[in-house]
This record gives C-alpha cells, sequence and structure tokens, in this order.
C-alpha cells in the first residue's frame, strides 16, 4: 500500500467535522465560559461596527460640551474637548483587539514552526533552541516588551510585533512537548510506515493533534496582550494620540481627578471585561482540551 | 545524584542560560536607531576626547563579536557603564531602585497570600459548589485587572474622594519614604502600591493553591485519615495542606514575573522609585546603558530565584530525586 492509495476524507467532510467538534467543544465549555465567548462576539462586533455603533464620532470636539459628567446623551461622560468618552471607548476596542489578535497570530506562526520542527528531528540545535526559549519565558512579559520598544519606538505595528516575539517562545516550548509525545504513538509510526515524508506526518498527522493546548494558551494570550498594550500606551509608549485607545484614555483622565473621574474609570471597565472574557473562554477550553481537568 | 552534585550541575547549566541573555541584552544597544556611540553618549557630551574614550573602550571600530566580548567583560566586572540620565554608576542606580521594588514585592505577596490561602483552601474543600463558582470568578476577574488601573482607582477612592468626604486622606496619594526614616510613614506610603501589585498576585495563587489542594485531597493518606474518622477541618488543614504548597513553591519564581510586570506600572502610579519606575524613565529618556542593566539585572534575578526554588521543592519534598 502507497501514500496514495490511503483515502482522505473531502474538503466537505473535514469542514463538517470541524464544525461538528466545535459545537461539542462549546457544549462541554461550563456557563461562564460560554456566555464569555458570546460576550467576546459582541465585543468584535462593537470594534467592526465601530462607526455604526458609537453614538458620536471619537474625533469630533465640542468645547461646548466639556467635561460633562455622565448623562443619557454622554453615558460614560465627555473629556477636555467635549469628545464623548463612550464613543472614544468603543472605537478604543479596535487597537486593543488588533494587538491581542495579531501579537497572538504572530506568536503562534513564529513559535509553531520551530518547536514543532525542533520535536520533531531533535538533535543539539533544538536542545540549545529550547534553553533559550526557556530563558525569554521565565522573562516578566511586559518588562521585555517595555524595554523593545522603548529601543524600536511605539506604534501599532511595533506593538504587535514585539509582543508577538515575546509570546513566540512560549508556543515552541508548547508544541516542541506535545510533539514529542505523539511523535511515538503509534497511528505516526504507521503513517511513517507507509512511506509518508516528514514533512506530511508533521503538518498532517502530528500538529493536528498538538494544536489544542495551542489554542487555550493563545486565547489567554489575547488577554494578557491586551493588558501589555493598554500598559504601554498608558505610559505613552503604544499607539500615538489622537487614535483612541484605552490605555492613552486612562493616562489623559488622571489630570482631570478626582472631579472628573469618568474620563479615565470608565475605560478601565473595557479593558477588565474584555479580559476577563477571553481568560474565562480560556479556562473553559482548557477543561475542554485538558481532560484531567475536567473531574477538578 | 545527591544534593551537592545536582547543584553543581545546575549552576554549570546556568552558564548557556546567562550567556543567551547577554548577547540579548548586548543586541538592545543595536537595535537602537542611529548609531552606537549617541546611544552610549547623551548629545551634549560628544566631544572628540569622550567618542574616542567609549570607542576604544566598547571597540565600537571592531566586528562585532570583538565588541560583545567588550561589553561582556565590562559587564562580569560589575562595569554596566554610566547611566547618563542620572548621571550616576548604571550599577548603582538598578541596586537602590531594586531594594525600593524588593520592599513593595514583600509585602505584596504577604498581602496576596493572605488572602490567596483561604480562598485557595475554601475553593477546593467546596469544589463544584457556588463557593468554588464565586472564588474562580474573583481570581480571574483580579486576573484581568490592569494593575495601572486599580492604582489610580484606589488613589482616587482612597486619597482623593476620601479627602473630599472625610477631610483627610486614608493613603498619600503615592511617593515614598524611606523604611530607615520612620516605620509608620513608610507603611503608610507602600501600602497601597503594594495591594495594588497583590491583586494579580493573589488571584493567581487562588487558582495553583485550588488545583494542588484537589490533587492533595484525592491522595490515598487523605483517604486514610478520613476513615480513621478524622474530621474534615483537620484533614484539609493540617494533613492535606502541608504536601498541597510544595506545587504552589515550584510556580513562585514565575510568579515574582507576576509582580514585575506590575511594578512597571504601579510604580509609575504611585511615583514608588522602584525598579520598574526605572525602567520606564530609562526608555522614555533612551538611556540605553541602563536599560540593559536593568534587563540583566531582572535576568539574573529570576535565573537565581529558580534555582532558589528547585533547591525548595527538594527540601520540601524530599521524595523527589535529583
Amino acid at each position: 500500500m502507497t501514500a496514495e492509495n490511503v483515502q482522505r476524507p473531502s474538503r466537505r467532510e473535514r469542514i463538517a467535522d470541524r464544525l461538528r467538534s466545535a459545537r461539542e467543544t462549546y457544549g462541554r465549555m461550563g456557563r461562564a465560559s460560554r456566555i464569555s465567548l458570546w460576550l467576546i462576539v459582541l465585543i468584535v462586533g462593537a470594534a467592526v461596527l465601530a462607526p455604526v455603533v458609537a453614538p458620536y464620532s471619537p474625533y469630533q470636539e465640542n468645547y461646548d460640551r466639556s467635561l460633562q459628567s455622565p448623562s443619557v446623551d454622554h453615558p460614560a461622560g465627555t473629556d477636555l474637548t467635549g469628545r464623548d468618552v463612550l464613543s472614544r471607548i468603543i472605537f478604543g476596542t479596535r487597537v486593543s483587539l488588533a494587538v491581542g489578535v495579531g501579537s497572538v497570530l504572530l506568536g503562534v506562526l513564529l513559535g509553531v514552526p520551530i518547536g514543532s520542527v525542533g520535536g520533531y528531528f531533535g538533535g543539539w540545535i533544538d536542545e540549545f533552541a529550547m534553553r533559550s526559549m526557556d530563558v525569554v519565558i521565565s522573562f516578566p512579559a511586559l518588562v521585555l516588551a517595555l524595554a523593545i520598544i522603548g529601543v524600536v519606538g511605539g506604534s501599532l505595528w511595533n506593538l504587535i510585533l514585539v509582543i508577538g516575539v515575546v509570546f513566540s517562545p512560549q508556543y515552541a516550548r508548547l508544541i516542541h512537548g506535545e510533539v514529542l509525545s505523539i511523535k511515538e504513538s503509534e497511528y505516526v509510526e504507521a503513517a511513517q510506515g507507509i512511506g509518508l515524508g516528514n514533512v506530511s506526518v508533521l503538518w498532517r498527522h502530528i500538529l493536528p493533534n498538538a494544536i489544542g493546548p495551542v489554542i487555550v494558551q493563545a486565547t489567554f494570550h489575547v488577554a494578557l496582550a491586551i493588558i501589555i498594550e493598554a500598559s504601554l500606551s498608558f505610559l505613552g509608549l503604544g499607539v500615538q494620540p489622537p487614535q483612541p485607545t484605552w490605555g492613552v484614555m486612562i493616562a489623559d483622565g488622571r489630570r482631570y481627578l478626582p472631579a472628573e473621574w469618568w474620563i479615565s474609570v470608565f475605560p478601565g471597565f473595557a479593558i477588565m471585561i474584555t479580559v476577563l472574557a477571553f481568560n474565562l473562554l480560556g479556562d473553559g477550553l482548557r477543561e475542554v482540551y485538558d481532560p484531567q481537568l475536567v473531574d477538578q | 545524584m545527591n544534593r551537592t552534585n545536582y547543584l553543581l550541575k545546575r549552576l554549570f547549566l546556568m552558564i548557556p542560560v546567562l550567556f543567551v541573555i547577554s548577547v540579548g541584552i548586548f543586541l538592545l544597544l543595536k537595535l537602537t536607531p542611529g548609531d552606537t556611540v549617541s546611544s552610549l553618549l547623551p548629545a551634549g557630551q560628544q566631544s572628540e576626547a569622550q567618542i574616542a574614550y567609549v570607542t576604544e573602550k566598547y571597540g565600537l571600530n571592531q566586528p562585532i563579536h570583538v565588541q560583545y566580548y567588550k561589553w561582556l567583560a565590562n559587564a562580569l566586572q560589575g562595569d554596566l557603564g554610566t547611566s547618563y540620565s542620572m548621571e550616576e554608576p548604571v550599577t548603582t542606580v538598578v541596586l537602590r531602585s531594586a531594594w525600593a521594588t524588593a520592599q513593595l514585592g514583600i509585602i505584596a505577596a504577604i498581602l496576596g497570600l493572605v488572602v490567596a490561602i483561604p480562598v485557595g483552601l475554601l475553593s477546593a474543600a467546596y469544589r463544584g459548589t457556588w463557593v468554588d463558582e464565586f472564588g474562580r470568578l474573583v481570581s480571574f476577574a483580579g486576573i484581568s485587572l490592569p494593575a495601572f488601573w486599580v492604582g489610580i482607582v484606589v488613589i482616587l477612592v482612597f486619597s482623593l474622594f476620601w479627602q473630599q468626604w472625610y477631610g483627610q486622606t486614608l493613603v498619600p496619594p503615592g511617593g515614598y519614604v524611606a523604611p530607615s526614616k520612620g516605620l509608620v510613614a513608610w507603611f503608610q506610603h507602600a501600602i497601597a502600591p503594594a495591594a495594588t501589585l497583590g491583586i494579580g498576585f493573589a488571584a493567581i495563587m487562588v487558582r495553583q493553591i485550588r488545583s494542588s489542594m484537589i490533587d492533595v485531597l484525592g491522595e490515598e493518606y487523605v483517604r486514610t485519615a478520613r476513615a480513621k474518622g478524622v474530621r474534615e477541618r483537620i484533614v484539609v488543614l493540617v494533613h492535606a495542606f502541608r504536601n498541597g504548597l510544595v506545587p504552589v513553591v515550584t510556580v513562585l519564581g514565575f510568579q515574582i514575573g507576576v509582580l514585575m510586570n506590575g511594578a512597571v506600572v504601579v510604580e509609575q502610579v504611585f511615583q514608588w522609585p522602584g525598579i520598574g519606575r526605572l525602567l520606564y524613565q530609562a526608555v522614555t529618556a533612551k538611556d540605553v546603558p541602563l536599560v540593559q542593566g536593568i534587563v540583566l539585572f531582572v535576568a539574573v534575578v529570576f535565573v537565581v530565584l529558580n534555582l532558589v526554588v528547585d533547591m525548595m521543592y527538594t527540601y520540601l519534598d524530599p521524595r523527589v530525586e535529583y
């Protein structure tokens, strides 16, 4: 029997398969995680449809309405130049999600190939690479990101790049461990036995079975990346004004404390709710993907 | 392998780790836009003599591996260069700030554990009930709170609003008083930033303590204790707790990282002169030698602490083989 003779499911069957397993995953998650998933759908919707959802333009200055406290017209008040805080929070979702999702995608795209190829072939280069990864992983992410951003300068793309690079070793190590254990299993030996090349064995037989923990980690990392972005923006080292971001809004509002407290306080709730939703979703996914945890 | 050999092996393994760290930190200097001389010398000091001195000291006209070697040789002698924004040797500045951060970190860790141990124990003992679910939500909320925002809200409520409501502040809105200048004033200034830092720490510890206690509560010796008729409270607090703490200790090294992340923003909010705020100042002043010094210091502290944690692990659980 050769590799060509092995029946492979059609494209439609594979898509149907994925949908079914996604539904199963959803069904096995706890209530808090399911609510979080819908919350994330809402938040992503708000980011995409920001011009439609936001009551005002985030840049619209209106000095007649400077520093107004929360009211029916402006549920989260206005800032010094009369811009609507709620609209700025809604538009701020865009930067947070872009950095959160973009940096994690980059981290996965960098880390997974390094870790999986290393784990599959082994050798001293792999050994050395993993040791180096351990070093980066043990380092506090915000400290590292701040040091690098300080040197290369802050912008949306630099934030995504730096946070992604800082995250990537975690994916390398995670997938490395998974690949190491899966490559000893019988179905991998069988795939090698029927003459499949190393690349197809790795891509088609090992990675699909190793990706679960990566998805869990990625969900937690989106949450962490949003916090790091907000922290760097708060310090003035992230995305530059007038682009509304939650971190910058909180920093700006500090000058008007305590009288005009709403400028700083409301964006913080936006960060907390978004980050909490990703963290709870990650926890739900972990329970599904790590059966050992289910009965805990 | 006995304990001494294990320790020697671990120390030996630290060499490649520290090598990787040092290369990374050296490259930080090279990543800086513009030429390296400007990164090492402030614009006002670029006289010909100064430039010649720096070029010679760091071998800037030689190949990059020679430059690295020179930088490393200086660093190994404790010479991390001069911070031009502080006009002091980097080593002096870093060590002074590290002490301020350590004060916050210790109080934060104590506060965090005081909260996390009971919540984690209760979550494990009542797992699956509303107590556990509540503990889960609270700890995830704690992980999800941006520390800099919590700091601002703490200042807003306990300092600024408190002043309006009661005519005096409950905590000062920031600043630092050295412990040698009066312990009461020191504590008043330290408690708010430390509590802010402690929230994230406590939140993660709750999860660790809970899952570790659940493991231990499933052990046979716990079943034996229960079978003997030992009361549940004694089982949890005496039989399970000590063993449940062992895995918690192993993640302490990682926890220092959580505290350091928080320190960067919390120290800035509370004007606490620690290493996190120093890093921010160094970054905004483009003081590259100082940034390098801070990153190197944090890295070395990490490597050493992880070693200490490993040693503690073998001490707490004598069954562990080296």
